[in-house]
Formats: structure tokens, C-alpha cells, sequence
């Protein structure tokens, strides 16, 4: 039994339709995150399971109870915010104390409650500090304190970590993770940063233009992206279109030819021959070879001779922008293999690490 | 539409509703009034309505009959008076509000609280010492003496909207002119002081509206020689309603557009200063 | 001024470094700053000065203040309480009408929105006059209350006393208290209050609970702004009152057009300083403080 179902929901702003006949699955225990760019609806979505805005068309389910037309503070969800939303003029413990109290909780009783979740987002001893005593990564424990102090049915986290620098946002994805697993609590995270999607979510929902593109496991939605939006939306992916014009049986690959003559082996999964394609690679799958090494190679499946565009430094990588043949491919490499602009470079494709997505 | 959604617009329409009654009950009361030639106890309207007020108070029309005077004298003199008040706090006001918002000057404190006072402290003391200092001066019972006390009242108010105003423009726009070439002063002339305009222009509208509402200062400096609108309403009221409320109503009409007009510039504390 | 020099073309300087920086903008502010101080400063000073002050005697005495006591104590008092009831009413009032805006939508909350700060901008005067032929024994309120069967017309309500002059003070004051507090409450992110209904809390929980205490600022400057202008008020009660008791600012006054007395008149004018004194000070450090830091900011 799913612990949350959207069924069917649309909500309009006015005349632009902000979310479009989504319908979802969150398991019990899961954490399913919803991922897109800003407007893509993932936010809209989020506030609707609150209830703090009602849909048009739709409903919403915890539990197989109907929810749609509670107002939020019947609804026993926790929701955790972008900029924590820790009240300033109470201290932690009076924030923490807050659900409780409303729920005619015995006063001992909420002090051990409180204590207990002080302790496992590691901050006792905190109780009687304000929020503006503390640094946004204990304010943001201190927020998912608070959420889950009231035992909700669901949490929802909406882009939590985006205020906070990129070092303690890598730190706590994982605790946020942890804390999750801890406590067995079905989540919904909204965000639109793919790696933190793809590091801590059972599930990913791609939305785009308030519709679902894509629903899978972070593998699923990296490694297979069913469309364009989602490959591109997830990593740096270059693209390179073309038709499918013959078959490699053996191996089952597909040859795909481009506009510009290029004849591009990727493992083929259903198609059929003269389809469109779109083929799809991820930088750090491209390898490039210095002109002396590739010449070597030249004429093997899937080796192609290419300009270095620009380069940019990355610190543990370098990027680059490679043209060949009338298309642009970004490749990351190591920062042994150093290339000039301009200079002559050999790229590989293995055609294993293509996707191909069909028109 | 659910059952508790129904109640609540129910709840709001009865909120409407009574606040309307409270709003324009007395606004109502006045409209009636300047039209009212007859209307005697305990009719709930009045038996016999007409214009006759108002002409006389336009100078239009001339009958001894329902004791009204003409305006028109008290409301040059109030014009004139607000005119050159705004140009006078205008021309102080402008330099020390951008003094105020872009710069660091030694007394900051002191000279910030110089300009809050007024608006901390009942002002109904310093007019009465005025009036001991504009006898001595000679400025009591003349225009002059009153125009300098609207100029303090619209001074503060102008002063705070003003340096509000600049605040509002990033140094930057004018840091930006400067590095490529602009003086101090020319890029005061063509960079912020254009962006400021509309604060400006709100302030110094504001500035007319206390100077033709102004009441106390006016009572205290002015009387009996100096005789400006709300003076002339003030006299009439005691036996005169509906000339009164005519007056009244002229006083009305320009606060309320300026309001709906020019609100957004300004600041929700200033404008608790009105018509003092 | 520094812009005739070549180099100061082409540098941008520090603001407020240096004598000649601070020098330039001091001779900008001295024309407002002079005015401040000759026609405001000077006789706010020789108001309290001149309250210690009887014609005819050089020494300082509080023979004013007795005699305001004696004669006007009544009337202090009542100033006093009017003013606070007003203030209470006016508070609580403006506070619902404000929670109630900042948190309804739609388009009967617009409606509101639009009908409520209509007094803001009304002058005393005309506000004054307004209540004259409103709350009058023969006046429209009479009338109307009378139709609904509330009242006998042939014993109306006495307004002209501390009740008509605290229903005007409230009908002004309470739209611009309105307008400040919902300010305040603007400034509070969605967030928190989303944060509190999703932990079950409903309207009135939050209103005490987050709006109130996140806002006390702004609810304190338009308690204290109201408390003061009501205070400091001499149109309205001058144009309402009829008889006994009446309002310090009325006595005031009197004691001037009258009797000529300043002393007196001063006694008492400093005592309505002193009775806005807590709420004054207050509003000065908070206010010349968050000036201070918003300029620093800037």
C-alpha cells in the first residue's frame, strides 16, 4: 500500500497550468525526490500534499485517506523549508515544543521528546538557544527536528540544503539520509539539483513543465534517461541525432549516421531500422586521445576525429568542448591529459555508454 | 464550495459590510450636510436638498439668506501659502535627506533625532512658544509666521522621504558614473537625482497636502488675521454645518486621490503625520 | 567641493574619510538642520524652560504646576485615559484587521484592503467636522440606529463626550495602526506560518503565537505613533468636546488665547511630554538605531 498517492492532480495559477494531471506513488518508507527546473511544478506539487494550496482537479491520499480538502494543520505532515523557517523569537526548545504542545502533550513528556530528537540530530544541549545563535547546518537539523518531532505520516523537505555552502550541503545530504532511514519516515525532497537527487533518494520524479517526464531509481533516471529533457537535465550530456541505418547483430549494436556522414555505434534496445534517434553521452564516458596516440586508432568503430573548442580547469578534471563533424561534445578527463585549443584530438565512444533515446 | 469555505466568505462579506458602515457613515453624514437646506429633527433624510452651499461657497452665487461667505479668499490664501511652503522644504529637504541616506557624518544621532521629534512628541507646545517668539518678531498673525511654522511641520515628513528615496538607490548607479568620468555633482544631477523623482514628487506633494490641512500651527500663529481653509471650517462649524461640511469636503477630496495615487512611495510611518 | 580637480575624476573616494569628506555634506544638511533648530528645537526647550517660569518673578518655581494641578487635574487624567482606551482599541482593532489581510485572499480581502486605510490621509479638521454631523444628538449615527430600532430618537446618544472622541480617534488612528502592523506582518516569510499550520496549528494560534511576536516592532512604532498624535491631538477634541471634561490640548489653549498665561500653558504641555515620554524615547533609540544600521547596511 502506498503511504501517499497524488491521483490525476492540476493546479493553475491563473491561465498557466503550474501542474498537470500528476499522478504518483510514494511508497511506505521510501524517499522519493522530485527533481526539476524552477517552474517545472515540483514545489507546486509539494505545497499541494501540504495543503497549503488546494488543487484544481485531483486528489491526494495518506494512507488511502482522502486528504485533498484538509487544511494543513489536519493533515499531521512535517515540512521542512529552504530557509529553515525556525521561528526567531523562541528558543530551540520552545520551536521543537511547538507541535506538541498543540497536540495537549503532557509537559514531562514533550521534554523527553524534545531531548530525544535534540540528541538524534546531535544537538543536545542546544534547548535554550535562539535560531539566530546557530549556523544554518544546525539550523536546518534543528528545522528536520521539528518536523519529525511531531511523528508525521510523511515529511517533506522542500530544496532544504540550497542556502547552505557546498561543503555542509555534501554533509548533509547524507544525514539527511541517515535521519530518514532512522526513523522510517516516507519523504518527499524537492529540489533541482540533480547530484543531490541522485546521492539520496530511493526514487527520482522528473518533472518538466509540470508534467512527469520520468519516474525511477537514480541508475535508472542517470544511466537509461527516457527523453532528452531528463538526459540533459542530469549531467552534462552532448547530444548527437541521427538514423538508424543498419544493424551490428553480433554485438547488437545499432549504426547511426548523422546529417554530416559521422557513423555512430550505440547498444541498441528495440529499434527498428530508419528511426531517428537522438544518442545521448555523458562527459566523463568520452575518452580523448592526443593526436599522436588516436592516429593509431583511427578507422575503428566509433573513432573520431575532433577540434579542441575550449578548455576550462575544473580542479580534479578539465572540461572540454570537442567539435566533430557538425557537433559539439563535452568530455571530462583527467588533468594529466592536457590539450590545446585548436589542437588536432582523437574521441572514443564506447558505444556501450550511449543512450540511444528515439524520437 | 465546502461547508466551512461558505462560512468564512460569509464572515468576510460581514466584515465588509460593517467596516463599510463605519467608513462612510460619517463621510455620508458630511455629504448630506453640504447639500441639505432643510432637515429637521428626527427626519432620517433631509426634507429639502440643494446646491445653494456650495454655490455660495464657490462664490457663484451671492444670498444673505443661508449665512455662507465665499471661500475663495481662504483658499488663495491656503494655496499660496502651501505653494511656497513646498518649495522652501523642498529646497532644504532634498540636500539633507541625500546627506542622511549616503552619507557618514559626525552628530548622526543627534541630527537624526533633531528630525524625529516632531514626530515623538506632541508639537502643540512649540506652537504656542512660536507664537511668544513670532510676537516679539512680529511674524504672528502674518503669513509669513505661518508659512515658517508649515515649513517645520512638512519638513520632517520631507526630509525622512526623501533620504528614504535615496536610500532606496544603490551607490553603485552613482559609484558607476563616476568611474567613467562624471563628477560628484554631475552625477548626482544625472543619475540620482532622476531615479529619485517619484519619491521626490510624492514627498513634495505630501508636503502641499499638510500645508493646506495644516490646523494647529495655523491656529496658533495665524488667528485671527490669517484665514485659511481649515480655519474658515473651524469658524463655521459652530454655526454654519453645511457650509462647514462643504468646506470639509474640499479639504477631503484631495487626500483621498493623493492617497490612492501615492501610497506607494511612501513609507506607512510618515503618513501617520497628516493634517496635525 | 572637489569636483574641479583633475584627480577626482578619475577616483571614486571613501565616503566619510577625511575632513573636507564630512565637510561638503554638513554644509548641505545646515539649511534643514538650522530651521530644526530655530523653529523647533529652540521652543521645545523654552517650552519645559519656560514651564518653570511665573511673569514678573526671575527665579525658577512650580507655582505653573500647581496651579495646572489645581485647575486642570480633571483634565489630565482624562487625557490620559482617552488616549489609552483609544490606543487599546485602536490596537486590537488594527492588529485582526491586519492578520485578517495578511492572511485571506481573494477578492472580498481586496475589497477591505482598499475600504480601511480611507482615513489615513483625512485631516483632523475635516475628520473633526465629519464627527460633528455624525455622531451629533440629531446626527446621522442617532438616526440610523434609530431605524434599526436600537435607540428612541427622543433620547439619542450623547456622543459629544469621551466616547464620540474615542470612536473619531479610533476611526483615524486605526487605519494608519493597520497599515504599519500589516507591514510588519508582510516582512514575515510564508514559511513561518506554514510552518506552524503544518504542526497543527490553526488561524488564531498562529496570529498569537507567530504573527504578534515576529511583528512586535512594528506593532510597538504604531502603538506608540498612535499614543502620541492622540495625545498631542487639539483639533478633534476642541471641535467635539462640548463642556467638561475636556482634553490638556483644549486647556492649553485656553490658557493662551484667554488669559495670555504661557506658564501654565507650558506646565501643562510639559506634562503631556511627560506623559508620552516611555513611548517617545522608546520610538527615538529604536528608530535612530535602525537608521543608523540601515545605512551602514547601504
Amino acid at each position: 500500500m502506498p503511504a501517499l498517492r497524488l491521483v490525476n492532480l492540476t493546479k493553475r495559477f491563473g491561465k498557466t497550468v503550474a501542474v498537470q494531471d500528476v499522478s504518483l506513488e510514494i511508497r511506505d518508507g521510501e524517499i522519493m525526490t522530485l527533481l526539476g527546473p524552477s517552474g517545472c511544478g515540483k514545489t507546486t506539487t509539494l505545497r499541494c500534499i501540504a495543503g497549503l494550496l488546494s488543487p484544481d482537479e485531483g486528489d491526494i491520499y495518506l494512507d488511502d485517506r482522502r486528504v485533498t480538502d484538509l487544511p494543513p494543520e489536519k493533515r499531521g505532515i512535517g515540512l521542512v523549508f529552504q530557509n529553515y523557517a525556525l521561528w526567531p523569537h523562541m528558543t530551540i526548545y520552545e520551536n521543537l515544543a511547538f507541535g506538541l504542545r498543540l497536540r495537549k502533550i503532557p509537559k514531562d513528556e514533550i521534554q523527553r521528546k524534545v531531548s530525544e530528537v535534540l540528541a538524534t540530530v546531535r544537538l543536545s544541549g542546544f534547548e535554550q538557544r535562539y535560531p539566530r545563535q546557530l549556523s544554518g547546518g544546525q539550523q536546518q537539523r534543528v528545522a528536520l527536528a521539528r518536523a519529525l518531532v511531531i511523528e508525521p505520516s510523511v515529511l517533506l523537505l522542500d530544496e532544504p540544503l540550497s542556502n547552505l555552502d557546498a561543503q555542509l550541503r555534501e554533509e548533509m545530504r547524507f544525514e539527511i539520509r541517515e535521519l530518514q532511514r532512522k526513523f522510517g519516515i516516507t519523504t518527499v525532497y524537492v529540489t533541482h539539483d540533480q547530484a543531490e537527487a541522485l546521492v539520496l533518494s530511493d526514487r527520482i520524479t522528473v518533472l518538466h513543465g509540470g508534467k512527469i517526464t520520468q519516474v525511477g531509481t537514480p541508475k535508472d533516471i542517470y544511466n537509461r534517461p527516457s527523453n532528452k529533457f531528463v538526459a540533459g537535465f542530469i549531467g552534462l550530456t552532448s547530444f548527437i541525432e541521427g538514423t538508424v541505418v543498419g544493424f551490428d547483430e553480433t554485438r547488437g549494436y545499432a549504426i547511426v549516421k548523422t546529417s554530416d556522414g559521422l557513423e555512430v555505434q550505440a547498444r541498441s534496445t528495440g529499434l527498428h531500422s530508419q528511426q531517428k534517434v537522438t544518442l545521448a553521452v555523458r562527459p566523463e564516458h568520452i575518452e580523448l586521445l592526443p593526436g599522436s596516440q588516436g592516429l593509431s586508432r583511427a578507422g575503428e568503430v566509433n573513432v573520431f576525429e575532433g577540434v579542441v573548442l575550449r578548455m576550462a580547469y575544473l580542479g580534479d578534471t578539465i572540461d572540454y568542448r570537442v567539435r566533430v563533424g557538425d557537433w559539439v561534445l563535452r568530455a571530462h578527463t583527467s588533468t594529466n591529459m592536457v590539450l590545446n585549443h585548436d589542437e588536432k584530438v582523437w574521441v572514443v565512444l564506447s558505444p556501450d555508454q550511449i543512450t540511444v533515446i528515439p524520437e | 464550495m465546502s461547508k466551512s469555505r461558505l462560512l468564512t466568505r460569509a464572515g468576510e462579506a460581514v466584515l465588509l459590510i460593517v467596516l463599510c458602515l463605519i467608513i462612510f457613515g460619517p463621510m455620508t453624514g458630511l455629504a448630506l450636510w453640504s447639500i441639505a437646506l432643510r432637515w429637521y429633527w428626527p427626519h432620517a433624510l433631509p426634507q429639502v436638498i440643494g446646491p445653494d452651499y456650495w454655490l455660495q461657497a464657490l462664490g457663484l452665487q451671492k444670498s444673505l439668506a443661508i449665512g455662507a461667505v465665499s471661500i475663495m479668499g481662504a483658499f488663495k490664501t491656503s494655496l499660496i501659502i502651501a505653494l511656497i511652503s513646498v518649495v522652501l522644504v523642498m529646497a532644504v529637504a532634498i540636500p539633507a535627506g541625500y546627506v542622511l541616506a549616503k552619507y557618514s557624518i559626525p552628530w548622526k544621532s543627534a541630527i537624526l533625532l533633531l528630525f524625529l521629534l516632531p514626530q515623538a512628541f506632541p508639537q502643540q507646545p512649540v506652537f504656542v512658544n512660536l507664537l511668544l517668539l513670532f510676537n516679539k518678531l512680529g511674524l504672528a498673525g502674518t503669513v509669513p509666521g505661518v508659512i515658517l511654522v508649515h515649513l517645520i511641520v512638512g519638513l520632517v515628513f520631507a526630509v525622512w522621504i526623501s533620504s528614504a528615496t535615496f536610500k532606496s538607490i544603490p551607490p553603485e548607479l552613482e559609484e558607476a558614473a563616476r568611474s567613467v568620468g562624471a563628477s560628484r555633482v554631475t552625477a548626482f544631477f544625472r543619475v540620482t537625482l532622476p531615479l529619485a523623482a517619484p519619491g521626490l514628487l510624492a514627498s513634495a506633494v505630501f508636503v502641499f497636502l499638510t500645508s493646506l490641512d495644516e490646523f494647529t500651527g495655523t491656529f496658533f500663529i495665524g488667528l485671527p488675521f490669517v484665514t485659511t481653509l481649515p480655519m474658515l471650517l473651524y469658524s463655521s462649524s459652530g454655526y454654519n454645518l453645511q457650509f462647514a461640511s462643504v468646506i470639509a469636503i474640499i479639504l477631503l477630496v484631495p487626500s483621498i486621490l493623493f492617497m490612492v495615487i501615492i501610497e506607494r512611495f511612501l513609507k506607512a510611518e510618515y503618513i501617520g503625520g497628516m493634517g496635525i | 567641493m572637489s569636483s574641479g580637480s583633475p584627480v577626482a575624476k578619475t577616483t571614486i573616494e571613501h565616503r566619510g574619510r577625511g575632513s573636507r569628506e564630512w565637510l561638503f555634506p554638513l554644509l548641505l544638511l545646515l539649511p534643514a538642520v538650522g530651521l530644526m533648530l530655530a523653529l523647533y528645537a529652540y521652543p521645545f526647550v523654552s517650552s519645559i524652560y519656560r514651564s518653570f517660569l511665573v511673569k514678573g518673578e526671575g527665579a525658577v518655581t512650580l507655582a505653573n504646576y500647581a496651579k495646572a494641578r489645581q485647575l486642570y487635574l480633571r483634565d489630565i487624567l482624562f487625557s490620559l485615559e482617552v488616549s489609552l482606551l483609544s490606543t487599546t482599541i485602536a490596537a486590537v482593532l488594527s492588529i485582526a484587521l491586519a492578520a485578517y489581510l495578511r492572511m485571506a485572499t481573494g477578492r472580498i480581502a481586496k475589497m477591505v484592503g482598499a475600504v480601511y486605510r480611507l482615513p489615513i490621509f483625512i485631516p483632523f479638521v475635516v475628520v473633526a467636522q465629519m464627527m460633528n454631523t455624525f455622531l451629533a444628538p440629531h446626527g446621522l449615527l442617532n438616526v440610523f440606529l434609530a431605524q434599526l430600532h436600537l435607540i428612541d430618537l427622543k433620547a439619542p446618544l450623547q456622543l459629544f463626550n469621551w466616547k464620540g472622541l474615542t470612536f473619531s480617534f479610533v476611526w483615524k488612528q486605526a487605519a494608519f495602526m493597520t497599515l504599519i502592523v500589516l507591514s510588519g506582518f508582510k516582512m514575515i516569510d510564508d514559511s513561518y506560518i506554514e510552518a506552524a499550520r503544518s504542526l497543527g496549528a490553526r488561524l488564531p494560534r498562529v496570529i498569537v503565537s507567530i504573527l504578534i511576536p515576529m511583528s512586535l516592532a512594528s506593532i510597538s512604532v504604531a502603538v506608540i505613533l498612535a499614543f502620541t498624535s492622540i495625545m498631542g491631538t487639539f483639533t478633534l477634541p476642541y471641535m467635539i468636546i462640548a463642556g467638561e471634561p475636556t482634553t490638556v490640548t483644549v486647556d492649553i489653549a485656553h490658557r493662551v488665547t484667554y488669559f495670555g498665561d504661557y506658564g501654565v500653558a507650558n506646565a501643562l504641555g510639559t506634562i503631556t511630554y511627560l506623559m508620552v515620554s516611555f513611548a517617545a524615547i522608546y520610538y527615538l533609540r529604536y528608530t535612530v538605531r535602525k537608521s543608523i544600521y540601515e545605512v551602514q547596511e547601504g
